[in-house]
């Protein structure tokens, strides 16, 4: 092969041609929401321009926009490997129900979402409002490991639709280096105006769910089997993790991620949409010991407190985090599949 | 002989593409980059 002029011109057509052609097609199918309708990226969020396309992309009339975390995707389903995990989520049992109900849905669900994360989606959202929220609180939303501090936003890329005080009490991240952040940059400007590389870092989360080590734990254990004792370490592990959040402890509702509480209400208040806030299902029984009863039923009673003003504009409060027994339950609050299918059923009953 | 040589580059190109593709759609981790924290 000889690497003359004609050659390169010709290998250089293809490429940019072929990059161009994909680019268009993109840009010619993205708003139209085909993609979103028939691949289920719920569960993660990688881009804020990701974000403005889910908005933009649903239906406005008859629309409810469904707002959680990982309760509502399948990342506990995929760890457990429950077979079509992504079809027995709760975002998509309940669409299943909504929709029959006449409803359009929007999940923005998304794994570690946290109070100041529901706060920059409130702005994002509300400026395409839809007819009504439903907004699942979880206990680890609340945890002192969360209360300040880069780890009490789980999205970066949101940061800019928070309010100046939740970006102080977010302070700044002690590893941010300048390298650091001119790669967030340049990673959010390829999301912005390069729509194959957004959507290619949407597609990812497709097969590398909840993580690539999943992945690729999922590909060997096709081959060699699975192992029992690993999944007992890795029970363990996640127990470890989660302790704190159920162990003795109160929250204040004056901390930064109550504020962002208020902050993802009030705009629906304004704009007199509906909300539904449910505090979801936990297993109490999954910690054993470890789960502080006195703090999580002092916490329970603050969180009503704190939603108890909200009653009269349009706000509902349920608790249902003792709602299903221990066996409906995965692991600490996500459901099994029958459980999601119980879970839904009750919340479309109560959005009729 | 030059209109080969335009198609051999041509060839090269789309292959090229397709390295570039899957570079774009199989590299890295989103859950574990450092633009998102998650912690489930």
């Amino acid at each position: 092969m000889t690497l003359n002029k004609t050659f390169l011109l010709g290998a250089f057509l293809s490429f940019f041609g072929l990059l161009a052609l994909t680019e268009i097609f993109l840009r010619l199918t993205v708003p139209t929401g085909v993609w979103y309708r028939h691949f289920d990226f719920s569960g993660d969020m990688t881009s804020l321009a990701e974000l403005r396309d889910r908005l933009t992309t649903t239906p406005k009339e008859h629309r409810i926009l469904l707002l959680g975390d990982s309760v509502l995707g399948a990342s506990a389903l995929v760890e457990h490997r429950l077979p079509q995990a992504r079809g027995k989520t709760l975002s998509r049992v309940l669409t299943t129900k909504l929709q029959a109900q006449g409803w359009s849905t929007l999940s923005l669900g998304s794994d570690g979402l946290l109070l100041p994360d529901l706060e920059g989606l409130t702005v994002e959202a509300s400026a395409r409002p839809p007819e009504r929220v439903l907004l699942l609180l979880n206990v680890r939303m609340f945890a002192s490991d969360f209360v300040q501090g880069p780890k009490a936003l789980s999205r970066k890329f949101l940061r800019e639709d928070l309010s100046t005080e939740t970006r102080e009490a977010l302070g700044v991240d002690p590893q941010e280096t300048e390298e650091s952040i001119l790669s967030d940059q340049l990673y959010a400007a390829l999301c912005d105006h390069w729509v194959l590389f957004r959507e290619s870092q949407m597609a990812k989360t497709l097969w590398y769910y909840p993580s690539q080590k999943d992945f690729f734990q999922r590909f060997l254990e096709g081959i060699v089997g699975q192992n029992e004792t690993q999944s007992e370490i890795v029970e363990a592990a996640l127990k470890q993790k989660i302790a704190s959040y159920y162990q003795a402890g109160l929250w204040d509702p004056k901390s930064p991620p109550w504020k962002s509480l208020r902050k993802s209400l009030d705009p629906w208040v304004r704009l007199k949409v509906p909300v539904t806030v449910v505090l979801t299902p936990q297993n109490a029984k999954y910690l054993g010991r470890y789960f502080d009863q006195p703090s999580f039923e002092k916490n329970r009673k603050a969180l009503a407190a704190f939603l108890q003003p909200f009653a009269k504009s349009g706000v509902t409060y349920l608790d249902w985090s003792s709602r299903y027994p221990s066996p409906m339950f995965l692991d600490h609050c996500h459901l099994t599949p029958e459980g999601n299918g119980w879970y839904a059923d009750d919340l479309a009953g109560v959005l009729k | 002989m030059r209109t080969l040589d335009f198609w051999k580059g041509v060839g090269v190109g789309a292959i090229l593409f397709v390295l570039f593709l899957a570079i774009l759609f199989f590299s890295g981790d989103l859950s574990a980059s450092k633009f998102i924290y998650v912690d489930f």
